[in-house]
């Protein structure tokens, strides 16, 4: 590697940049867009409200087992609704230890989820666990939880099907068929929270919910029947909203590295390859190694190094984190990789800024569908699948332990895409 | 002129698939020689070229310059050579000088170099201008400058007067004489048969890949020249007489001795006519 030929054809890449500002502008555009988002704005809790609207796309069953003796069935409920996951909308069941936390070990939720969350809250008079189940939704909206609310007490029912349940809740917090016998024992206090407390009877359908359950009180001495089990339902709205000035920070400098590794990069490689400067300098004492040194190093220090810029001016305190300089170094590196390959297969720069283009789009697409049809695992494939997830977990100052693994794979991803570049660049990138 | 050879081609075959390009090519090329390379489309010309300048492997034989094979040696290879190609390929949004500046940065020459470039190819005065406004003239003789930077000992030249005024024409070939007289080697494309004769000192003229004629101009012409003679006699009658047949020349001493003829006319050489023989097509 001979450093003079690397140093020229560094300065060849800045004045072509000083020669066609466009990019230079760009970059400018990109830090007036982070000034402004640190100085407007900023009060805590002002966070742009009613700029969106959240729609649950993914429910969580949590569950937490502290509290649970070993006669508690909460395993056995826990693997009934993981069993018996409905069709028509995702739902992910997991312990109450794999929540994400903030600094403060609150429990942090995405946006567009809602959950419910089941604990042990004491026992009752026969040692069995007494259960707080806890429905949490986003925004203000409550009614986007009724599918949820509805396939979890039905899966509920099913699975303590010769059990009676006790029950206090609103009845807004309920959804049980027409069927099935829910009969209020207790009504609501009027100077209390508007809680009832109800029995839930299973009738096997028939119906005849009241008498079976004035049938079960007579007999109730004679046979031996299980007590119920006590529930107590409460449902809250998730606190806090979508940070959209940090959305839009991370956004900021996503695009910043993305802009120049991914776009710019085989744009300018393309056109030096339609005006044959490409082929010039590949006749010229520079290797294949030094010209594509070259422009990794250009490219990658200019798209980090606007990146870092944005989020300093956003979070000065980012760029001290090593998590957000490994975050942006295997980002930038995974862009590179994507951009060379792009300008190795694009012939000219109109089809390499398009294949930029088309790039975005199909990730987006295939985002899209792995989500809209619960596809698991084959979204970490893509590298914008571990992108937003790095910046914002650092933006939001909560990296996670799993972060480290979104980490991992990003780096990953970036080696694969810099190799298969390299590779297509040896063989066709001259002409 | 010296005899050692500087570039050496043996048996070259060039097959693109099934299509062969060139065909059992052997050429030798001598320091201080300045070698046309001639032929149709389609005859080889550029294969040959791209294999001399290492974008093209060849399928078979061997290529040597000063020694060194282009395949094997490619590294030591392209530091030797200038090569000025049939269409330009400069930065076009920066000026001749930076243009010059750049390469000169690549083959580590001092920056004087640049100024003598510049100066010898005539565009010392638009050095500072952008290449965007230069004429195609400019723009070719800027190769041309740029092909010299680091003094190549061999340079190839891919038609390197095409389109050129008379006065850029002219410079262009002083240059290769002058290269060629400092102990330079030039391979040239052209299709320009006066350039041929006026610069060339051998020439090679391939056809379908293959090697049909490779000599100098004047033994080309020679061997080929059409030794015709056009005849108006004084009672109007034309007639042809070729030189070469002894009862025509004798009918022709006669005329000449009777004063019978009006007219005579000799048929000059025709590098068309000559080629059109050797490679049964007309050069394209």
């Amino acid at each position: 590697m001979r450093w003079y030929i690397v140093r020229t054809l560094l300065k060849k890449e800045a004045l072509r940049h000083f020669a066609d500002r466009g990019g230079i502008f760009l970059a400018l555009l990109l830090v007036a867009a982070a000034l402004l988002l640190s100085v407007f704005g900023n009060t805590k809790g002002e966070t742009g409200a009613g700029v969106g609207v959240d729609v649950v796309r993914l429910f969580y069953v949590d569950y937490f087992e502290q509290g649970e003796p070993s006669s508690g069935s909460m395993k056995a409920w826990v693997e009934h609704l993981r069993g018996n996951r409905p069709a028509d909308f995702r739902v992910t069941v997991r312990a109450g230890d794999r929540i994400p936390t903030d600094a403060t070990g609150r429990l942090q939720y995405e946006q567009s989820t809602a959950a419910v969350q089941l604990r042990v809250n004491g026992q009752d008079a026969q040692g069995r666990p007494r259960y707080q189940i806890m429905f949490w939704h986003p925004g203000e909206d409550s009614a986007q939880l009724a599918p949820f609310v509805r396939w979890f007490w039905k899966e509920t029912q099913r699975h303590f099907q010769n059990t009676p349940l006790e029950i206090e809740a609103t009845t807004d917090q309920l959804s049980f068929g027409n069927d099935r016998a829910l009969i209020e024992v207790r009504p609501a206090e009027p100077d209390g929270d508007g809680r009832s407390r109800f029995v839930y009877w299973p009738t096997n359908g028939d119906g005849s919910g009241m008498s079976a359950y004035l049938e079960w009180l007579a007999k109730q001495s004679a046979r031996p029947i299980p007590p119920p089990i006590q529930l107590q339902v409460t449902q809250e709205q998730l606190e806090g909203r979508v940070d959209w000035r940090s959305t839009i920070a991370t956004g900021l400098v996503v695009f910043a590295v993305y802009f120049f590794c991914a776009y710019l990069l085989p744009a300018m490689t393309c056109e030096e390859r339609e005006r044959g400067v490409l082929l010039a300098q590949a006749l010229s004492p520079a290797s294949t190694g030094e010209i594509l040194l070259a422009k990794f190093l250009f490219y990658a220090s200019m798209g980090i190094g606007l990146s870092a810029t944005l989020a300093g001016i956003y979070k000065p305190n980012v760029l001290l984190r090593p998590f957000f300089w490994l975050s942006i170094l295997a980002i930038g590196f995974g862009y590179l990789g994507v951009g060379l390959t792009i300008a190795s297969l694009a012939q000219t720069q109109r089809r390499a800024s398009m294949g930029a283009l088309c790039y975005m789009l199909i990730v987006a697409l295939f985002m899209f569908i792995c989500n809209a049809n619960n596809i698991p695992f084959l979204p970490t494939v893509a590298l914008e699948y571990h992108v937003p997830r790095l910046l914002h977990s650092v933006m939001m100052d909560n990296i996670q332990w799993y972060h480290w693994g979104n980490l991992v794979m990003a780096g990953l991803l970036a080696l694969g895409w810099t190799t298969l570049a390299a590779v297509l660049f040896r063989r066709r990138g001259w002409q | 002129m010296s005899s050692e050879p500087i570039i050496h081609i043996k048996d070259l075959l060039v097959r693109y698939g099934d299509f062969t390009a060139v065909d059992g090519l052997d050429l030798e090329l001598r320091r201080g020689e300045l070698f046309g390379l001639l032929g149709p489309n389609g005859a080889g010309k550029s294969s040959t070229l791209r294999v001399l300048i290492g974008q093209r492997r060849p399928t078979g034989g061997q290529v040597q310059v000063l020694g060194l094979d282009v395949v094997r040696q490619w590294s030591e290879v392209k530091t030797r050579f200038g090569y000025v190609p049939d269409r330009e390929n400069h930065f076009e949004e920066f000026t001749g000088r930076r243009n010059l500046d750049i390469f000169a940065g690549l083959y580590n020459v001092p920056r004087r170099r640049i100024d003598e470039c510049l100066e010898r190819v005539e565009l010392t005065d638009a050095a500072d201008v952008v290449v965007r406004g230069y004429s195609l003239g400019m723009r070719r003789k800027l190769l041309l400058a740029r092909a010299l930077l680091h003094e190549p000992p061999v340079l190839y030249l891919d038609e390197p007067t095409a389109n050129l005024d008379i006065h850029s024409a002219a410079v262009v070939r002083r240059i290769l004489r002058e290269l060629v007289a400092e102990g330079g080697t030039v391979l040239l494309t052209t299709h320009n048969m006066q350039e041929v004769e006026e610069v060339c000192d051998r020439v090679a003229i391939l056809c379908r890949g293959k090697l049909v004629a490779l000599g100098t101009p004047l033994a080309l012409r020679q061997m080929h020249a059409e030794r015709l003679v056009d005849v108006i006699l004084s009672d109007g009658g034309r007639h042809v007489f070729d030189l070469d047949r002894e009862e025509q020349r004798s009918v022709l001493a006669r005329h000449v001795a009777d004063g019978a003829v009006a007219s005579l006319q000799t048929r000059e050489f025709n590098f068309h006519e000559a080629f059109l023989k050797l490679t049964g097509t007309e050069f394209k």
